[in-house]
């Protein structure tokens, strides 16, 4: 029997895994060869001196299960605690810093840079009739602010709009994003 | 492992799966010992064993629902730990280490061995304190795959069957591994070679 051989089946003789015929042939061995029972004797302490150190150094060292576990099952039942405790709580103070400046921009940048141009296509131009009185409004000139020489400041926007039938129409838009009919005092 | 006890550890796996507090620490106190023995010998350090043992009892609880088959139980939970205590190690391993921690490991030793020279002076016992610190700095310098065989084996009074269910390799590479940690240990102890490294 080779030593390797020899050492599996003094590993398993020593483990309880031996079976009755590798306990015979072990047996034998031991018989015939003194070196084989000398390394029975130094396997053995090893075995016995390891079971020892592992039961100390390793399973006997620490918390009790049962208070890991109960720590585990809080910190299972607060999935928030769990998180901070994961990603770490300085990381989490950056995320929530991140999204209150984001938020920010949102809030003071985006309206300027989304408002709707004041041009021609813009999307809620609203039709008005005008036949309809109530819906002809004429902007009262007292009520602008006037230009040094007396002439009224009127915020408005100019479209041209041909009609189906050709006509043209010169339309005065107002920059609230509705549309009057252009009132004209003179000869434009 | 039995029938029987493989049928209630399958049982109390069912129980857990329905939110049963007791189910669930009654199945992990069973495997407690074999799961501590596998986390040291990853990690490699008994005072840090706890703190994944309790990251593990973490991810069981919130990931038992997923198990399909009861019955692989362990070899489930044995993948699940060896993934956390890997992921614990290489977080570890980033971390910087402050001088005086090293200093300090340096000097450390298991408590046995201090409580062993305390409790008696004689030759014979300071011998065999020797003796215990010589095959405990083998046992933690062993391969990884041969120290958790080694450890597993001694820990948890597994079969060789159940080690290799656990570590998921063929039955003859637990026999094998076995061998070779207990020859490097032996070889390490007597001073013989200490650095040959054996390849299956």
């Amino acid at each position: 029997m080779n030593q390797e051989i020899l050492e599996i089946v003094i590993g398993k003789h020593l483990d309880g895994e031996i079976t009755p015929g590798e306990q015979r042939i072990l047996d034998v061995e031991l018989d015939r060869d003194p070196r084989a029972a000398e390394l029975l004797g130094e396997l053995r302490d090893l075995h016995e001196r390891s079971s020892e150190l592992v039961g100390s150094c390793v399973l006997g060292q620490g918390a009790a299960p049962g208070d890991i576990f109960e720590q585990a099952w809080q910190q299972a039942e607060h999935p928030v605690r769990r998180t901070l405790k994961r990603v770490g709580y300085v990381h989490v103070a950056v995320g929530v810093a991140a999204g209150f400046v984001m938020g920010l921009a949102v809030q003071f940048v985006l309206p300027g840079a989304s408002a709707p141009q004041n041009g021609p296509a813009a999307s809620d131009v609203v039709a008005r009739n005008v036949a309809d009185p109530m819906e002809l409004e004429v902007p009262s000139f007292s009520e602008l602010p006037v230009d040094p020489s007396g002439n009224p400041i009127r915020n408005v926007d100019w479209y041209n709009f041909t009609d189906k039938l050709g006509n043209q129409w010169l339309i005065e838009g107002l920059r609230e994003s509705t549309v009057r009919p252009a009132a004209y005092s003179t000869d434009l | 492992m039995t029938v029987q006890a493989s049928q209630n550890e399958s049982a109390l796996v069912c129980a857990a799966q329905r939110r049963d507090k007791e189910a669930l620490q009654l199945l992990l106190a069973h495997n407690w010992a074999w799961l501590k023995g596998l986390v040291f010998s990853i990690v490699g350090d008994p005072g840090e064993v706890d703190d994944v043992l309790q990251d593990i009892c973490v991810r069981v609880i919130a990931k038992i629902d997923t198990l399909r088959e009861p019955e692989r139980f362990r070899p489930w939970l044995a993948m699940l730990a060896r993934r956390q205590a890997l992921r614990y190690r290489q977080q570890k391993a980033r971390r910087p280490v402050p001088l005086s921690a090293g200093l300090l490991a340096e000097d450390q030793e298991p408590a046995e061995f201090k409580f062993g020279r305390k409790a008696d002076g004689g030759i014979e016992a300071i011998e065999r304190q020797e003796q215990c610190r010589r095959i405990w700095e083998a046992v933690q310098s062993l391969p990884e795959k041969y120290r958790q065989v080694f450890v597993l084996q001694h820990a948890g009074d597994l079969t060789y069957a159940q080690v290799a269910e656990i570590l998921d390799v063929p039955l003859t590479t637990v026999q094998i591994r076995l061998v070779r940690a207990r020859r490097m240990i032996c070889d390490r102890v007597a001073g013989r070679d200490a650095n040959k490294v054996w390849e299956e």
